[in-house]
């Protein structure tokens, strides 16, 4: 018999973990990201109403 | 309560910063903690630290279509554009989560079962509660108005959501490789309290997540708002 | 800014939408609605049972499993508690199979009275337990897997 599981599935619990993490990571940076965007650009926006 | 106006709206209240440090400092600890004090299963040895990730992911993700489904309500009956944009952050989110449950579960399924997928109505019905949920985000994408966008996402949301339910229900009603809900009796004391603190550190970060892009969208409705009202002449609400 | 585009955009996004409710509603679950049978549903269909691609599911009962690890041939019965068939597959197990455990095995049922299987997939309980004092799961996992065979 096979005994891939002698390890106990490590490999597949160390891949979930680190799929997760690095989703979650681009996650973060995607949305401090977006955030500060969308902040600047209303700044901007907000600046030129004003002016008129 | 309800202003007047309610699409006029100006910029949101930023989400306060010791939110985001909690969700991520309590996310970090609660993954290490559990991992670090998980014996391997007596059946499956350390897979079973898979519940630790793919169980909390498919729980916001739900909690998370959830949220669509109320803010989609609350805008088809007050057409307040704000809950448009929180259903949008939402279903943004909770496809994250659903899109990780589903790659999750057969990096589970393939050792445990034996194949990486299989069409039973668990695996199945989650599948298609993504799609939908993808659809929803590339509808909005390519619809220009914002009302109507905000019509139709909403009711793409809403029907989206009764899914949830069904994918819930699915290990109950049909007979499915997947296995039934776990019940906290049948868990070890250790495995529960780390799926536990994991749910709770998922969920922090999902409210982060979602209040964070919703902010993101309310600047940018924000910013057209402005420009329309300057290119109307100085229009200031 | 209504482009092309966005106009084929929409439409896929639409279209998506719409085959996953349509399956959703119609058809999908509906068919999948029994996604395995059991030995005894199986039985009772008597010879409308042969020959078709089906998917059967219950418990490996325990002393039937004969693996030849050499022709990499697997034999073994599969019990609801009434009925029983015995099924045969090439290649290997998933790791967990063992006597007594939750099984769905994909392929056809012969009048001869064999499940010829294409695969075979170990069906998980939805419990969860830490080892006793003392054991060890990798030493489990050879002791679970030895037992059968000889």
């Amino acid at each position: 018999m096979p005994s891939g599981m002698a390890g106990g599935g490590v490999g597949y619990v160390v891949a979930s973990y680190v799929i997760t993490w690095v989703v979650l990571g681009a996650m973060l940076m995607r949305t401090v990201s977006s955030v500060r965007r969308a902040r600047a650009e209303y700044d901007q926006a907000a600046k030129g109403e004003f002016r008129t | 309560m309800f202003p007047a106006h309610p699409n006029q709206f100006g910029p949101p209240k930023p989400a306060p910063a010791w939110l985001g440090w909690l969700a991520f400092l309590f996310f970090v600890f609660a993954q290490v903690f559990s991992v670090v004090t998980s014996p391997a299963d007596a059946m499956m040895g350390h897979l079973q630290k898979n519940m630790y990730v793919h169980v909390p992911a498919a729980w916001v993700a739900f909690g998370a279509f959830g949220v669509v489904l109320v803010a989609s309500l609350y805008f088809l009956w007050r057409d307040d554009e704000r809950a448009d944009l929180l259903a949008a952050s939402s279903a943004e989110v909770g496809s994250l989560f659903c899109g990780l449950t589903l790659v999750l579960g057969m990096l589970w399924g393939r050792p445990t079962w034996g194949v990486w997928w299989s069409w039973d109505a668990r695996l199945t019905t989650t599948l298609v509660l993504f799609l939908i949920f993808v659809g929803y985000l590339a509808l909005r994408s390519f619809v220009e108005d914002p009302h109507r966008r905000g019509q139709w996402s909403a009711a793409v949301g809403i029907l989206g959501a009764i899914n949830v339910p069904i994918v819930w229900m699915s290990v109950q009603w049909w007979r499915t490789l997947h296995q039934i809900q776990s019940n906290p009796r049948g868990l070890s004391p250790v495995y529960l309290r780390g799926l536990l603190l994991n749910v709770a550190a998922f969920t922090l970060l999902t409210i982060w997540f979602i209040w964070r892009r919703y902010e993101a969208a309310r600047y940018e409705r924000a910013a057209e708002h402005a420009a329309q009202a300057a290119a109307l002449g100085g229009y200031n609400a | 800014m209504t482009t092309k585009k966005t106009k084929w955009g929409a439409m896929t996004a639409v279209g998506v939408l719409v085959i996953a409710f349509g399956w959703l509603i119609y058809g999908g679950l509906d068919s999948n609605v029994v996604y395995f049978l059991t030995p005894k549903e199986l039985l009772a269909k008597g010879a409308d049972g042969y020959d078709k691609p089906m998917r059967l599911g219950g418990q490996v009962k325990p002393g039937s499993v004969v693996w030849d690890e050499q022709k990499l041939d697997l034999r073994f019965a599969v019990t609801d508690g009434t009925g029983e068939v015995v099924v045969h597959s090439k290649g290997a197990p998933p790791q967990m199979f063992k006597d007594g455990q939750g099984v769905v095995v994909e392929g056809r049922y012969g009048p001869d009275g064999v499940f010829k299987s294409t695969s075979v997939m170990v069906k998980h309980s939805n419990e969860y337990k830490a080892p006793a004092k003392g054991e060890r799961p990798s030493d489990m996992y050879k002791s679970l897997m030895k037992s059968p065979a000889t």
